[in-house]
């Protein structure tokens, strides 16, 4: 594919796009600990922050993002968005080629509406298959883990790569959110790319290497909503015809259609709002196994509301015993067959970027109760490790005795479940986690 | 403060009251039907209640037994059907307390009920069980089940145990004991849920 136009901003943004990328998979590994902060800087996440566990950051983050679409369109979605540029990888190594434009509006502001809908509900686990962030997270950690993880963690994969080979970037326009809300922001903006009318002489590369088949070259008309600001327009074009400036603006002339679909639209995002926690109340019912959640999920039903699987706490887990949904339990969850939650560390509560664990002190989380410990005192061999090792003094042990087990100071961390030599020791899941 | 026919000895409720009335306190009075107990007490009670007064509802003995008290300010009814409110309106109009005579009625109602063995337990669900252990559901299957003398009593209750979640039920319990502290009848809730669960297995086995 050779580009005869200006070449220089679209590698400039290639450039920045494969360094975010790159940082955005090292986020999800141990050593990227410190650049997983990166990743709450993901849109829906923030919004989904904002409503579960406010902070002035994530109102920050918010803004900052919908201001850059609104001066300059979708950068985010071509630099940041560690999906789409997934999906730019996807459509290299299948050697997509670009095919016909289709618009589909009123898909994704009805996808939109049901969204929103939701996250007002507080629901943000509506985000599980819809936010690129969480989408991504989950295909990452399911490598990761593949061994535990089942085949059904790889069905967004399987799709994608479909939706790629269909239309490109057709997610980008139609299906995701996130993409709608700042296509939005875009779509009203003063300025943005146009084809000049002058130099334009239709020869259609443009259209041809448009990845969200935003441009319609016989019409001289590029869609700024839906473009993703790849910016292969302006490098493909010959006669550098695509120019940064204010559009002509389009009359906006409702038909009957538009009238229609919005009523579809409100209708279904009302039936959202009455029955929505419903739903997700039954949801977390019905869960296969009540699982133990991690400290800062404060209770079985918010996370399974809040959490939208993209798994980066599991890779963060100091002790290693998050894992993610497996034959056993549907939502991410605590196994203490391998580690225990370590007494010093809060990087579950650091990491999330969707406020599904709620930000704590350390000191919280050191008095954040998420289980209690059954004792079998007839497998007990009396060693009196379990007491050794409970960091919160839950446990007391003389020499030659049963050790002695105060529940009222017990958080379910697990060290006794670790070290006990005869498995003597269960630590049972609660809910609502309490503060103690 | 739990003052009724029941707690007057079982919990110490008498000595309570001893001490507010020197203090001058003005007594408000929680669970005076004793979680409804004391409204719904054993065939052979009820059957000497209303030999000796067949108009009057067996709650508003309960009623009339504390009006013999002084030093009450009000008392808690929890009412949850229309005709609760009614009966509870015939009694506090013109409220009387028992005559010597209907006291050792009463007395003798009392004692048969207390004669079957059952958890005093009134529902109050102030244990707050952590790991979910259905605590005053199962009490209350288990009095139905000392309560019932119909031929499928086993059946009946292997059904309402099982009607629970598994993760509700009395083998579940972890023996923590969080819930002692919290139970204002005082009573020793894992010993009472391991009975539970034990009648559960013999019933399975009959």
């Amino acid at each position: 594919m050779k580009f005869r136009g200006n070449k220089k901003p679209y590698l400039i943004r290639v450039t920045a796009a494969s360094l975010f990328f790159l940082a955005e998979i090292l986020a999800f590994f141990p050593v990227g600990k410190s650049i997983a902060g990166l990743l709450s800087f993901s849109f829906a996440p923030a919004a989904a922050r904002l409503a579960a566990d406010f902070s002035v950051t994530a109102l920050i983050i918010v803004a900052v993002n919908l201001l850059i679409a609104f001066f300059f369109g979708r950068f985010y979605c071509s630099v940041f968005c560690p999906f789409g540029l997934l999906q730019d990888i996807i459509g290299v190594i299948f050697r997509r080629k670009t095919g016909k434009t289709i618009n589909l509006p009123y898909i994704r502001y009805g996808i939109l509406a049901i969204v929103v809908a939701f996250m007002v509900l507080g629901v943000t686990a509506v985000l599980r298959f819809l936010d690129p962030y969480s989408n991504f997270g989950n295909i990452v950690t399911g490598f990761i883990n593949i061994k535990t993880v089942s085949l059904l963690t790889f069905s967004p994969l399987v799709v994608i790569i479909g939706l790629v080979i269909w239309k490109n970037r057709i997610f980008c326009t139609t299906i995701c959110p996130v993409g709608t809300v700042l296509g939005l922001c875009a779509k009203f903006s003063p300025r943005g790319l146009c084809i000049s009318k002058d130099i334009c002489k239709g020869c259609g590369v443009c259209e041809r290497e448009c990845p969200a088949g935003a441009i319609n070259s016989k019409e001289k008309y590029l869609d700024n909503e839906r473009c993703t600001r790849c910016l292969r327009c302006i490098a493909a074009c010959p006669g550098g015809g695509i120019k940064y400036t204010a559009p002509e603006k389009e009359k906006f002339i409702p038909s009957r259609r538009t009238f229609i679909a919005t009523g579809v639209i409100a209708a279904a995002a009302i039936g959202v709002l009455a029955k929505g926690k419903e739903l997700a109340l039954a949801i977390a019912e019905g869960l296969k196994k009540r699982p133990i959640c991690l400290p800062g999920a404060v209770s079985v039903e918010n996370f399974v509301q809040k959490c939208t699987n993209c798994g980066l706490c599991v890779e963060h887990c100091k002790g290693k015993i998050l894992k993610k949904p497996d034959g056993e339990y549907d939502t991410v969850h605590i196994d203490f067959s391998g580690g225990k939650c370590e007494f010093d560390c809060k990087n579950c509560s650091d990491v999330c970027p969707t406020g599904a664990i709620r930000k704590m002190t350390l000191e919280e989380k050191q008095n954040c109760r998420i289980g209690l410990a059954r004792f079998d005192y007839d497998k007990c061999s009396k060693c009196g490790l379990c007491a050794a090792k409970c960091p919160k003094g839950a446990i007391t042990h003389e020499y030659g005795q049963m050790p002695v087990y105060i529940a009222s100071k017990c958080i379910g961390c697990g060290a006794c479940e670790n070290i006990c030599p005869v498995d003597a020791i269960e630590i049972v899941a609660i809910n609502p986690q309490s503060q103690i | 403060m739990q003052i009724n026919r029941l707690d007057w000895k079982t919990t110490r409720g008498e000595e309570q009251y001893n001490i507010a009335r020197k203090a001058n306190l003005p007594i408000v009075v929680m669970e005076p039907l004793r979680g409804s107990l004391l409204a719904n007490l054993n065939a052979e009670a009820t059957k000497i209640l209303k030999d000796y007064n067949p108009d009057a509802s067996v709650a508003s003995w309960a009623f009339r037994w504390l009006a013999g008290l002084d030093g009450i300010l009000t008392m808690l009814s929890g009412m949850s059907a229309p005709e609760h409110l009614e009966d509870n309106i015939k009694t506090f109009t013109n409220l009387t307390p028992l005559s010597e005579e209907e006291q050792k009625v009463y007395d003798k109602a009392i004692a048969a009920h207390l004669k079957q063995s059952a958890i005093g337990c009134t529902a109050c669900r102030y244990c707050e069980c952590p790991v979910g252990v259905n605590i005053a559901g199962l009490f209350s299957l288990y009095n139905q089940y000392m309560y019932d003398d119909r031929a499928n009593k086993n059946m009946s209750f292997i059904n309402h145990y099982e009607a629970l979640k598994e993760s509700e039920r009395a083998d579940k319990c972890i023996k923590c004991g969080l819930c002692k502290p919290k139970c204002p009848q005082q009573l020793d809730i894992p010993e009472l849920l391991v009975k539970v669960h034990k009648a559960y297995l013999e019933a399975k086995g009959a």
